[in-house]
């Protein structure tokens, strides 16, 4: 009777989510954040998860295992597939240094918070086990922003320098935040569930060697799938089927090894970007088609995953890594973006200020950590600190709600894009 | 210098896989079509989607590997039907989904050199 009220939630919502007049509601501001955030599905997951509608019980959780490797591993290729050799064409240096800086500021601040508040509250069960994978994770979900501006430009068209240095340093920063927690996680052990609170040890040559073995994973995995993807010919089935494969073996391997399906997944796409080949359009085409189906059910995993018992210790986690976002964002990574923007400064302004969103890769790492934790007690923690995160996230996008009232100084109206 | 118009079609091709323009192109010379101009476009869809990128905000400002392609050829009535057939040759069935459209504008005037 649950699955049979869980699948018909289901089918509601994406009919309801498919209709024409939700197009019009998407492509207001709230309906933008919502709809690029995930915040409606996320929501949907938790009524249906086990700590709220209970349709979708503890127990059966483990079994979403394979579909949440599935969608990381996609997410993965998505944003791998965004590391072409042709980068430069697009995307100028002073670009990628944005990325770049606000990758070092992110970590360097919101990873120092992190630890210093999760090591003072000696209490908080979150990442219970070891302190530096759970450091690790919030500090690279802190990193990029995410890559959606419509709902921040005023009149401008989407060719504009304020949009391509968001749209492009958003990018170059979620492959840093990847690559950036999976050779960390690489060196680091996973939490154990039954120790306190604890800092392990991280191995340079351990992480060196897991970074290597995903990458050699990745070329296989690559070369293989764009062979399997030129067999696969014109036919729209067998290319769908070798492509659900290819994902699939990418992150089932890493998963497999013990190290972080997403970068697995990510690499294989910066393979396969750069290989020579007809079926890359194709591929490309597809993957991107299908973005939002996948961003969405993500969100519903995450929603199902989380832990929402965080207490007051949490709470008190949430408000001082938003503090170090806002910090960092707005302080200092705002004024990059301007600066790179070649367009008169004033015109960077508002637009720069959607760098206090989160990035949504930083959902699927912290799902993903999930699935990294060992079941039962690490899987509890582990959720806890997606709820962390998600929240963060959250507060992040209501904050840029509040942007126009908390500064009247910038006239939103004589504010543009830059020509 | 202008042409007699009155055995001319503007004849423009949607193709979604941009990997086919070779072939098509190779298949234009073959029936004797003399010239073709292709740009680079991009559907409703595509706008609406890159309007809201999740996850490939980067990859999808590769416009060469996410959009579709135009082709337009001005070309004499007999050679419509033989392009019809190549399109469906190279692309499959018009019928299908996320193929290819053709269509075909009657041309009034046509001047420049064609080589």
């Amino acid at each position: 009777m649950k699955i049979l009220i869980g699948l018909s939630v289901l089918v509601c919502l994406a009919l309801v989510t498919s209709s024409r007049r939700l197009w019009r509601l998407r492509r207001t501001t709230v309906g933008t954040m919502l709809t690029t955030g995930g915040w409606l599905m996320l929501g949907v997951g938790f009524v249906l998860g086990p700590h709220a509608g209970g349709l979708v019980e503890a127990s059966q959780v483990e079994v979403l295992r394979p579909l949440v490797l599935v969608v990381l591993g996609w997410v993965g290729l998505m944003v791998g597939l965004g590391a072409s050799a042709q980068l430069t064409r697009y995307v100028p240096p002073r670009v990628v240094g944005v990325a770049v800086m606000d990758a070092l500021l992110s970590v360097g601040v919101v990873g120092a918070v992190a630890w210093l508040v999760i090591d003072w509250q000696a209490e908080l069960s979150l990442g219970a086990g070891d302190l530096l994978p759970t450091v690790l994770l919030l500090a690279a979900c802190a990193v990029a922003w995410s890559p959606e501006i419509r709902s921040l430009r005023r009149g401008c068209t989407e060719a504009r320098p304020a949009t391509m240095v968001l749209r492009s340093a958003s990018g170059v920063g979620s492959i840093l935040a990847i690559a950036l927690l999976g050779f960390g996680l690489a060196g680091a052990a996973p939490p154990d569930p039954r120790g306190a609170l604890a800092v392990a040890a991280f191995s340079l040559p351990q992480a060196t060697v897991g970074l290597g073995v995903s990458l050699v994973v990745a070329v296989v995995v690559g070369v293989l799938g764009q062979w399997l993807m030129a067999l696969a010919g014109r036919g729209e089935g067998e290319f769908l089927v070798v492509l659900l494969g290819v994902v699939s073996l990418a992150a089932g391997a890493g998963a497999a090894m013990g190290y972080a399906p997403i970068l697995v997944a990510m690499l294989c796409g910066a393979v396969v970007v750069n290989l020579p080949g007809r079926a890359l359009n194709r591929l490309q085409q597809t993957i991107i088609e299908a973005e939002q189906p996948i961003a969405m059910m993500l969100m519903l995993l995450a929603g199902m995953l989380l832990d929402p018992a965080i207490g007051v210790s949490g709470i008190w986690l949430v408000l001082v890594l938003f503090a170090a976002r806002l910090l960092v964002k707005r302080g200092v990574v705002r004024r990059l973006v301007i600066r790179a923007v070649a367009a008169e400064n004033r015109a960077g302004q508002r637009p720069a200020l959607g760098v206090m969103r989160q990035n949504p890769v930083a959902i699927a790492l912290a799902t993903g950590f999930v699935l990294w934790s060992p079941p039962g007690g690490g899987v509890a923690a582990a959720g806890q600190v997606l709820t962390v995160v998600i929240l963060v996230g959250l507060i992040s996008d209501c904050f840029w709600l509040l942007v126009p009232w908390l500064t009247p100084a910038l006239p939103v109206a004589s504010v543009e894009c830059g020509s | 210098m202008s042409e007699a118009a009155g055995g001319n079609k503007l004849f423009v091709i949607i193709l979604d896989h941009a990997d086919l323009v070779d072939e098509l192109m190779t298949g234009f010379l073959d029936l004797g079509v003399r010239g073709a101009t292709v740009i680079e476009s991009r559907g409703m869809g595509q706008i609406i989607r890159q309007d809201m990128p999740i996850f490939a905000g980067l990859a999808s400002l590769f416009g060469e590997a996410t959009g579709s392609r135009m082709i337009f050829s001005v070309m004499p009535v007999s050679l419509v039907e033989p392009v019809f057939a190549l399109v469906e040759e190279v692309v499959g069935s018009l019928d299908q989904a996320n193929t290819a459209m053709c269509f075909t504008i009657p041309v009034d005037q046509f001047r420049g050199i064609r080589h």
